[in-house]
């Protein structure tokens, strides 16, 4: 069934990339009746090739791009040299790659943005040192695409939980996953505090949904493929869907790292290179890059040509800057009895009192929190609390883990246009192109409000009745996930790189879209909009190509 | 072997460029290869002696002598002692720690060694004659106390632990005796109640409207 094209075919679409916006434009596009050529660099992989293997997927890059072939360099500021990473052996931008990409190890909370996502420029002004801007859309531009993603992707939830829950059309298509003993405790928690905890919205089939089984609560979900496609990875969802079009070609272990542009400044298509690392060309009416908040800019700075001396679409000089990672802080609570919450799912509740910014904190911030597992054993033994990390005392906090649990924050960072993704002068990847350099200090806001939603963090485990609770100190961010920002949305040509339609201002059949797009970075759970983006972007994409606008 | 004592600042220096996460990280391309030797050598539910030489007839050590994997598992079994439930001893450490520098990592095997070596100078610089293996308890982890910020012991404490919390079909974590010390059961699937908190909880009701009444425990 699955279509297959010849590289000097024309056709309609190059999707770059076939994760979780990937997954969504190859689909939509396809079953809109255009040829669609999907190029994901890595591999595909069954369920059966995923496995609970702590050691491969969080200490050997098992399924994400790892320094051997695709190094990287990082440095707080412009003034510093960058340096190959030394934090941990992450790369400072992690992200799984195969088909579907991170939607494959992502931990699937699935939080819709709020309307003050989209235009808290106009509702706090300038922020110093920080490049806060409204979206040329509003949340009402999105929310039937919210709603697309919850009964196409599969999302399980509860609608009509709590009060600034923001306005839908739709229920959810499942119930909410069942309840662990965090959530439980949240609640407990959070209702004392007077705070409205709910059910947390995740990604996954809570029942048998569109040929997909139910969660079995393994409890690999944060960093691990899905083995029983109960994940709504793209891989499970989207890709087969496109392919089953006839129109759909995903072509694996393809690494674009060019695109092609005629004499008439447009594109005609990408460069690759295969497995065996032969370079191929195919040809096509418009490209749409979907290779994220990375690879995106990456790509668009590694086509630079004498017409294009600064890179693709870079006439505003902004591709690769406004990197947004969000920020993290969590506080431990250990509990009297067992909780074991390294069974199912990560998270089951979620409060969001302390979304919106409030000048009355003195601070610019807004987060989410939830209640769930944190890190599996190794991960769990090798983070411990402060103080000395071996021993018998040591042995004993080991032994917590049953009864453990962690109050989870996830909040803003805020757009420093410093703060970006650029061309390593001196780094090559195993294919010899160059390495990402990622410049990346946080906002002094960023840490402060991650610290004041780790002190709520605590209140809530206390309240719970915690008989201990500990933390790790906020620190700045140095890995990342949540890769955003890089190819920012706008209205003016000067200050941003696409459109609200995601067309890049200077080249109209070049397309951009996922977590590059975003304008500001939400409370920390990005990939509900960068799919909610995508379906959008799709729609309008499809028209143009219609039209023959494109 | 250096033939003198280094002194405490040599001791810090030396021992640096060890294995840290980061090393490790940048050099686990091999563990898959790893994995499937270390499966085939070691029977997960044997091995339960507490000399190294008692286990070393199941799963001969690749790495180390007899004396460096004395001193190995001896520092190992004081970052997680054995007491009423097992320590990274029971659950072969070593053996994970040993395959790990035979196999995937031997690009960095001689900088661990080193690491050792300079470890064992330093201890018998403290302690003329001696051997930190056969020392009692308290000198042993007074001794770590004063080396525990060292690149060599955060790499060893790295390994011990990888090693005790990893598939067992890498070498440790022998009988999941690592697992079960801490309480964590891997298993296909799990269905709730999954802990004591939410047996009897009573479905989610919302409260949307202002504050919302304290729940009772």
């Amino acid at each position: 069934m699955t279509r297959r094209y010849r590289d000097s075919e024309v056709v309609d679409f190059v999707v770059v990339g076939s994760g979780a916006a990937g997954g969504v434009m190859a689909r939509e596009l396809s079953q809109a009746g255009f040829g669609v050529v999907v190029l994901e660099q890595g591999p595909r992989f069954t369920p059966a090739d995923f496995a609970h293997d702590e050691l491969k997927y969080y200490f050997d890059h098992g399924i994400t791009n790892g320094p051997a072939k695709s190094p990287q360099t990082f440095r707080r500021t412009p003034q510093d040299v960058a340096k190959r990473s030394e934090s941990g052996g992450w790369q400072p931008l992690t992200y799984a790659r195969m088909v579907g990409g991170s939607s494959n190890h992502f931990t699937a909370n699935f939080w819709r943005f709020h309307d003050v996502d989209f235009h808290e420029r106009s509702l706090l002004g300038a922020i110093p040192g920080a490049a806060l801007e409204d979206w040329p859309i509003s949340y009402a531009d999105l929310e039937p695409y919210y709603g697309k993603v919850e009964w196409e992707i599969g999302v399980s939830g509860l609608a009509g939980t709590h009060p600034n829950e923001p306005p839908r059309t739709r229920p959810y298509p499942m119930p909410p996953m069942p309840v662990k003993s965090s959530g439980v405790l949240l609640e407990r928690g959070a209702r004392r505090l007077g705070l409205h905890p709910f059910p947390a919205p995740l990604a996954i089939a809570s029942q048998p949904y569109r040929g997909r089984a139910a969660c079995v609560h393994c409890g690999f979900c944060m960093g691990f493929g899905c083995e029983v496609r109960a994940k709504s990875s793209t891989l499970y969802t989207m890709i087969p869907e496109a392919e089953a079009t006839g129109r759909c070609e995903v072509r694996t272990e393809s690494y674009v790292f060019r695109l092609a542009t005629n004499a008439r400044g447009r594109v005609s298509g990408v460069h690759y290179f295969d497995p065996a690392g032969h370079e191929h060309v195919q040809k096509a009416r418009a490209v749409v890059v979907c290779a994220n908040g990375a690879e995106t800019p990456r790509l668009l700075l590694t086509s630079a040509s004498p017409a294009f001396p600064d890179g693709l679409a870079n006439s505003s000089g902004l591709v690769g800057k406004h990197l947004m990672f969000n920020q993290n802080s969590s506080s431990f609570g250990v509990f009297e009895h067992e909780l074991n919450e390294f069974k199912s799912v990560q998270a089951t509740r979620v409060v969001h009192d302390f979304y919106d910014s409030d000048p009355k904190r003195g601070l610019y911030g807004g987060g989410g929190i939830d209640a769930r597992i944190g890190p599996n054993p190794a991960g769990w033994a090798l983070a411990g609390p402060p103080g000395r990390q071996w021993g018998k005392a040591y042995k004993d906090h080991l032994r917590t883990f049953p009864r453990t649990m962690l109050a989870a924050g996830h909040s803003t960072s805020l757009a420093v246009e410093a703060n970006s993704v650029s061309l390593d002068p001196e780094l090559k990847d195993a294919w010899g192109m160059p390495a990402i350099r990622c410049t990346y200090k946080d906002h002094p806001d960023d840490l402060r409000f991650a610290a004041w939603l780790q002190d709520r963090c605590g209140e809530i485990l206390e309240a719970a009745g915690a008989l201990q609770v500990w933390r790790l100190p906020v620190t700045e961010s140095s890995v990342a996930v949540h890769l955003l920002g890089t190819c920012r949305m706008g209205n003016d040509p000067a200050r941003s790189v696409i459109d609200a339609h995601h067309r890049t201002h200077d080249i109209p059949n070049l397309f951009l879209c996922d977590g590059s797009s975003f304008v500001t970075s939400g409370r920390g759970q990005p990939t509900m909009t960068i799919q909610a983006l995508a379906f959008r972007a799709a729609d309008h994409i499809a028209d143009f190509a219609k039209r023959n606008e494109i | 072997m250096s033939g003198s004592a280094p002194s405490r600042r040599e001791f810090l220096v030396g021992a640096g460029g060890g294995l840290g996460a980061a090393w490790l990280a940048a050099h686990w391309p091999g563990i898959a290869a790893a994995h499937e030797h270390a499966a085939a050598v070691a029977d997960p539910h044997a091995a339960h002696g507490t000399e190294p030489g008692a286990a070393a007839g199941i799963a001969p050590l690749s790495f180390f002598d007899a004396a460096e994997a004395r001193t190995v598992e001896a520092i190992a079994a004081q970052i997680v002692p054995t007491d009423d439930q097992p320590g990274a001893r029971e659950a072969g450490a070593l053996y994970f720690i040993d395959r790990s520098l035979a196999t995937w990592a031997t690009s960095s095997s001689a900088a661990f060694r080193r690491g050792l070596a300079e470890f064992h100078s330093a201890y018998t610089a403290a302690h003329p004659g001696a051997e930190f293996a056969a020392a009692d308890p308290e000198t042993q982890i007074a001794f770590l106390a004063d080396i525990d910020r060292t690149p060599f012991f955060e790499s060893l404490r790295f390994l011990t632990l990888l090693g005790m919390f990893s598939l067992p079909s890498y070498g440790g974590n022998r009988g999941e005796l690592g697992w079960r010390m801490l309480g964590f059961e891997d298993t296909h699937a799990f269905y709730p109640p999954f802990g004591y908190y939410d047996r009897d909880y009573p479905g989610f009701v919302a409260a949307t409207n202002g504050p919302a009444p304290s729940s009772d425990a």
